[in-house]
């Protein structure tokens, strides 16, 4: 698949909110403020984009010549830990405002299944080196949409007179499902006809 | 520097007892995981319908290959000059990046070539036709099972496509998808295959307008079409060899 | 040991739908009800395994690489789960894909582990292992059968010995299969469906809320009630 099809593949069609179910946990929880979403956004991104990359590096230069590519769970989440840490570290040595921004956030993002989904996914679908960078980034990127969307629309609910028992969540899950039936337009079909 | 190092043992120690663990439950489910796969080919095989004598397994050669897999994967690592022959004379420059099979074949050199390439072990097949399985009536070819891959709803789908020599479909099974539960999923029910059966190339349906009864694929139109151009895309293939070279 | 560590799973913290954590396989694999009794049965085992592990350890793990060590015992579980069931149920590790491995990272086990099993004895922490897992199969499940009937109007089980269901495990319901709403079964209708759901259970505690402030509201104010009764009256 060329890099394109990557994007629009997981940017739009098998986004990782709206189709996969990778990452709601973050998604209900950090979605009440754009703010706050925004930066949970891109510090997604940049660990999916990191993730992916590393991960396949390991998977094809470790495990396989080894013959224990039973062991990719346990490694691929140590990796992720470890990564997330050492990403945090970073941040914080070279630009202390962006750490600010996205501190809090990074933490999280270790049990973020969206990042541990997309290193399994790219080693499923078999992509090489840059196609894996490639889907790591367009999955970060599809969050980023999702999240965004949905805490533009959560600022406006809350003001909203919503029934009591549709508060919060519930709110928000019926809002993202009616987000996901939008997203049902963009399938394989699609992509066929955009780059055949 | 203790307070830094016993944290560390022990974490090293609960590493290595997991690993441990780990590769004696991977002893032990190695074989039938390996299993499981052969089992499932083994039963669709047991349940589709066709006539004649099945060969064996075979990895079907690619209608296109790219000049690099080509010359480093297959032509790299054919070691005697005769099946480095049979595949040299199957394969044509397209342009500067693809070879192409091509277009005067007879099904003899398909299968002779297919030979070749499943003793490839480097060789992973891609594409919409992966594997063959000959049918033979005494000594003739009178068809083909190949292994056919389509894109539905959910992603990919396994299947397996039995052909008449001139490229007919006989009869159709799906092995591996992952479409919609009550909607795509339908496509594993019995008589799904049925308006497939007995079209050929171009006749293959993959659009609704071409079925007498377009309400029994609706709700999983694109499983629909994806089946339709695998069992297309394998009319093809047959139909390059030989006497039926019409398309 | 007390039988509230198990129950408390159940309802009072139930994973799904009170604490809502886990969310991510809830909804991806809810699509089939036997998919979901899979997904559940999984998520059980590694829960079991790793609060026993952990709770028997928690003396020999070092608090400062705890985290670590805790993922590593999950992440060995989740692997023995995935490989056996490659191993011995192929189609339902097929159908559950990558949510397998993904056990990993579902919030409910490592928040147990921490929250739970580092500091309590290995006979609470297997009863609040069952009952969370439990909470989780129930939630699960519930989900499922909404979308599976509304969906596709039918019940995958396994194939049972009993004259309502098929030799593949399956029970039609006559109207819903011929003209399913198929958005249920969709990623869309899990969203929705898991969204009700919540509003419902919310409804209901807002309702036990509201009757519990009226008791204790009544009980305080009983010996003043028939006055100000009176007084409303006029």
């Amino acid at each position: 698949m060329t890099y394109i099809g990557i994007i629009i593949t997981f940017v739009f069609i098998t986004n990782f909110i709206f189709t996969r179910f990778l990452g709601l946990c973050p998604f209900i929880g950090v979605s009440k403020k754009v703010d706050s979403a925004v930066g949970m956004g891109f510090a997604v991104i940049f660990v999916s984009s990191i993730a992916a990359l590393v991960t396949w590096v390991i998977f094809n230069l470790i495990l396989v010549p080894l013959n224990i590519t039973y062991l990719q769970t346990i490694t691929f989440i140590l990796v992720i830990a470890a990564l997330v840490q050492l990403v945090e570290m970073m941040i914080q040595k070279i630009s202390p405002e962006l750490y600010r921004a996205l501190g809090i956030y990074l933490p999280l993002i270790t049990t973020n299944c969206a990042v541990l989904g997309i290193a399994l996914i790219a080693v499923q679908e078999e992509y090489g080196v840059i196609e894996s960078f490639v889907a790591g980034f367009s999955a970060g990127a599809g969050f980023l949409m999702a999240i965004l969307l949905m805490s533009a629309l959560r600022e406006r609910l809350d003001r909203e007179d919503i029934p009591k028992a549709f508060r919060g969540a519930p709110i928000a899950f019926i809002s993202a499902g009616l987000m996901a039936l939008g997203f049902m337009a963009f399938d394989m079909t699609l992509l066929k006809n955009l780059i055949g | 520097m203790k307070e830094l190092l016993i944290p560390g043992v022990k974490l090293f120690t609960i590493c290595l007892a997991a690993a441990l663990l780990l590769g004696l439950i991977n002893a032990v489910t190695k074989g039938p995981i390996a299993d499981a796969e052969k089992q499932t080919v083994e039963k669709a095989l047991k349940e589709i319908k066709f006539d004649g004598e099945r060969g064996d397994y075979l990895v079907a050669p690619p209608v296109e290959l790219s000049k690099e897999i080509y010359e480093k994967t297959v032509l790299a690592n054919t070691t005697d000059t005769v099946s480095k022959d049979t595949i040299q004379k199957l394969y044509t420059g397209k342009d500067e990046n693809t070879v192409m099979l091509t277009t005067t074949l007879t099904a003899a050199d398909i299968i002779s070539a297919a030979a070749v390439f499943t003793a490839i072990k480097e060789y992973k097949p891609k594409g919409a036709v992966r594997a063959m399985f000959p049918l033979k009536k005494g000594d003739e070819i009178s068809g083909f099972i190949l292994e056919i891959w389509g894109v539905g709803y959910g992603g990919d789908i396994k299947m397996f496509g039995v052909y008449d020599k001139d490229g007919t479909v006989r009869d159709a099974l799906i092995l591996k998808d992952a479409e919609t539960p009550g909607l795509g999923k339908k496509a594993r029910d019995k008589g799904y295959m049925d308006k497939y059966i007995g079209t050929k190339t171009r006749t293959v349906p993959v659009i609704k307008a071409m079925l007498d009864n377009p309400d029994a694929v609706t709700g999983a139109t694109i499983t629909f079409t994806g089946v339709g151009d695998a069992l297309r895309n394998g009319s093809r293939y047959i139909s390059m060899f030989g006497e039926n070279n019409e398309n | 040991m007390k039988i509230k560590e198990f129950t408390k799973g159940l309802f009072r913290e139930n994973p799904t739908f009170v604490i809502m954590l886990g969310l991510c396989p809830t909804l991806a694999v809810s699509n089939q009800v036997v998919n979901a009794i899979g997904m559940s049965a999984a998520v059980l085992f590694v829960l079991l395994g790793s609060n026993i592990i952990i709770s028997l350890l928690k003396n020999f793990i070092p608090d400062k690489v705890r985290i670590p060590s805790y993922i590593i015992v999950i992440a060995s579980f989740v692997t023995i789960v995935d490989l056996v069931m490659q191993a011995f149920i192929p189609p339902l590790s097929e159908s559950l894909g990558v949510f397998v491995p993904l056990i990993v990272v579902n919030c409910i086990i490592l928040g147990r582990a921490e929250g739970f099993a580092n500091r309590h004895p290995v006979s609470s922490s297997i009863l609040d292992a069952l009952g969370m897992g439990l909470g989780f199969a129930m939630g699960l499940t519930l989900i499922a059968l909404f979308r599976e009937i509304l969906g596709a109007g039918m019940i995958t089980l396994f194939p049972l010995p009993f004259d309502f269901i098929d030799e593949k495990g399956q029970i039609f319901i006559p109207a819903l299969r011929d003209a399913p709403a198929g958005v249920f079964i969709a990623p869309a209708g899990a969203l929705l469906v898991i969204g009700l759901l919540k509003a419902f259970f919310n409804q209901i505690e807002l309702k036990q809320e509201w009757i519990r402030e009226k008791i204790r509201r009544l009980g305080k104010k009983k010996p003043f009630s028939p006055k100000e009764k009176k007084g409303a009256e006029a």
